[in-house]
């Protein structure tokens, strides 16, 4: 069947949205996901488009199940976050969040290496614009930021894709390191491949773009930022580079060092931006272990993930929207002004904590059990930790301090009815998953034979080390112990280029006079002394330049004959 | 009130685990009560490292802004 790539409606769409009456914008943007996913309906595993060009052959589209499973999260996301984004009378906004969204959905289902860099840069170029349309001073420096960043990405996948092309042949973008092969015996190409990905999936130290930048987004940008660029690097960890075992280590710091930066953080879609590094860490575990069921793991995570996330982050983009202010040292007793918010928030919030019957549950077993089956002791540790960091930072921080704790003495009025709504569909999906995971399960990468509430006990551990972790909060509340919430900006790998960097930079520009200075007077004494020796050897008086007898030259000839007269004898 | 039901709730779900049947895998993870005293040993041990975290970490507000 002649088709073209899905994709191309969001992208083609965005550009159209201009056309439209102000007012009918957001509701053109609505429209687009719900008819691309229309499209995605038709497509089915195993179709492809196959373009040649200049002798190189491209796959724009490659349907398989790991790209359908991404395929259709994405559009759902995109519907709902459009859906919260009613409100908003922004051109600039619309058309970036739908070219973002298109670019995105383009690049899950490109089957080629040249094709993917192309929507990889694109999701790069669209989504500053939503960070940008905050019109104001700290989102364009941070834009710039995460531009950099993101494009500095796109030119390590550029260059390593010529790399690997060039050691390997092909273009084809499939598994790039063998079953049995690892990082260490991997080419040049393929090392800058997993370095572009692990930018774009906040891998530790590579991360801070993303804390620095998402709190800095519009109130329904950063609903749209926490859905698709981390799990497009995740798609593309999955695909490239399943059961590399370097990616088990990595994935088990991702979890661990965000939760304690989330514990003191104060602006709270920070701590959703730390939530989220944590969040990715557990995926890329499983994408690390590899094996058939820590896979389902992983995208079935990616999967639940993208709508507990955006779920969370309407929530605090709702509290924002309504108070002005996203700050825990502002906010506090909201619960009795926005009653939905505050219920859909801790559906969220329950989510991503993974209670039984929710959906983080059903998707964060399945990593769990493989991480078991694995026999992975270590990493079972530190994911149970990182259990119990996110009840702090997800589970209990984000609600209690927003909704609930000191009373704030902010009134104001619920969230308008379309937030409401987004939030409220996809709250009912978080626990509709969780409840009947059968579906989600169905179009995973691999059968599943795992059921998540076959074993009560685990149902049961699960409750007891989430309540017991809310009950040391309660306790450290109770004693005085948690750390009040502090106006504060907390250093991050950021203070490298934000701080020292800059400041490197104008220290060597305020000083190129003395520089200058230091570098004649080096010169000068360098030349110096190079004369000097040359003066020593050569000169008037110098070694080199003394005449010598030639009687001693005729004495050292004679001295070398005897010597080799007398080795002759012997 | 909330604190006395959530105490009588961790209560509960520790004795419940008499009657539940668990498939442990590795030794230390069977015993009686380990995931409450893992759950309740972790956070407290995570929001107190985190406090010590602030030591190093934290800056005014406008620490970036020039």
């Amino acid at each position: 069947m002649s088709s073209f790539p899905p994709g191309i409606i969001l992208l083609v769409g965005a550009l159209l949205l201009p056309g439209l009456p102000r007012a009918m914008q957001s509701k053109g943007a609505l429209l687009l996901p719900a008819l691309s996913l229309g499209h995605l309906f038709f497509l089915s595993k195993g179709m492809f488009i196959e373009i040649e060009i200049a002798g190189y052959t491209f796959l724009p589209m490659r349907v398989d199940s790991l790209s359908l499973v991404f395929g259709y999260i994405f559009h759902i996301a995109a519907f709902l976050a459009a859906l919260y984004a009613l409100h908003v009378r922004d051109t600039v906004q619309h058309v970036s969040s739908m070219l973002y969204v298109g670019s995105a959905v383009g690049a899950v289902f490109a089957g080629d290496l040249i094709t993917l860099f192309v929507y990889w840069e694109m999701t790069a170029l669209s989504s500053v614009f939503l960070i940008w349309a905050n019109r104001n001073e700290r989102a364009y420096r941070a834009g710039m930021r995460y531009l950099v960043v993101q494009i500095g990405s796109g030119a390590l996948l550029f260059a390593g894709v010529l790399l690997y092309y060039r050691e390997s042949g092909s273009l084809l973008f499939d598994q790039l390191i063998g079953p049995d092969g690892g990082l260490g015996d991997a080419g040049l190409g393929v090392w800058l491949i997993f370095l572009a990905f692990g930018i774009k999936c906040a891998f530790p130290l590579l991360h801070n773009w993303l804390q620095d930048a998402y709190p800095q987004s519009t109130i329904t940008g950063a609903v749209f930022l926490s859905a698709f660029t981390t799990k497009l690097a995740i798609y593309a960890l999955a695909r490239g580079f399943p059961g590399t075992d370097a990616l088990i280590a990595i994935g088990v710091v991702m979890t661990l060092f965000p939760i304690f930066f989330a514990v003191i953080e104060n602006d709270l879609r920070k701590v959703l931006s730390y939530s989220l590094n944590n969040q990715l860490g557990f995926m890329v575990v499983g994408i690390g272990i590899g094996t058939e069921l820590a896979m389902n793991g992983a995208v079935a995570h990616a999967f639940v993930h993208i709508l507990y996330k955006a779920l969370l982050f309407m929530s605090m983009g709702a509290v924002l929207y309504r108070t002005g202010t996203i700050r825990a040292s502002e906010l506090g007793g909201l619960y009795r002004s926005m009653p939905w918010t505050t219920a859909f928030c801790i559906v969220g919030a329950m989510s991503i904590s993974a209670f039984p019957l929710f959906s983080g549950f059903v998707a964060k077993s399945l990593t769990m059990a493989a991480v078991v089956d694995g026999r992975y002791v270590l990493t079972f540790i530190g994911l149970l930790i990182a259990s119990a960091g996110v009840m702090e930072h997800s589970g209990i921080k984000i609600p209690y301090f927003a909704f609930f704790g000191r009373d704030s003495g902010i009134r104001t009025k619920e969230a308008p009815f379309h937030m409401c709504l987004a939030m409220g569909i996809t709250a009912a999906l978080c626990v509709g998953i969780g409840c009947f995971p059968a579906p989600l399960y169905a179009i995973l990468p691999y059968p599943v034979v795992y059921q998540p509430y076959a074993d009560l006990g685990h149902s049961l551990t699960q409750f007891q080390l989430l309540l017991f972790a809310a009950l040391a909060f309660a306790v450290l509340l109770r004693i005085n112990l948690y750390p009040p919430e502090q106006v504060s900006t907390n250093l991050d790998t950021d203070w490298w280029y934000r701080k020292l960097a800059p400041r490197g930079v104008r220290y060597v520009t305020g000083n190129l006079r003395t520089i200058r200075t230091a570098l004649i007077i080096a010169t000068r004494s360098a030349g110096k002394s190079v004369m000097r020796s040359v003066l020593r050897h050569y000169g008037p008086e110098g070694t080199l330049a003394r005449t010598w007898p030639t009687g001693s030259m005729v004495l050292w000839v004679a001295v070398l004959l005897a010597a080799s007269l007398v080795l002759y004898y012997l | 009130m909330i604190f006395r039901l959530l105490v009588a709730l961790c209560a509960l779900l520790v004795i419940l685990e008499i009657v539940v049947s668990r498939h442990p895998i590795f030794g230390w993870e069977g015993w009686y009560g380990f995931y409450a005293i893992w759950g309740f040993v972790s956070l407290f041990g995570i929001v107190l490292l985190g406090k010590q975290l602030r030591r190093f970490v934290s800056r005014r507000e406008d620490y970036y802004d020039e």
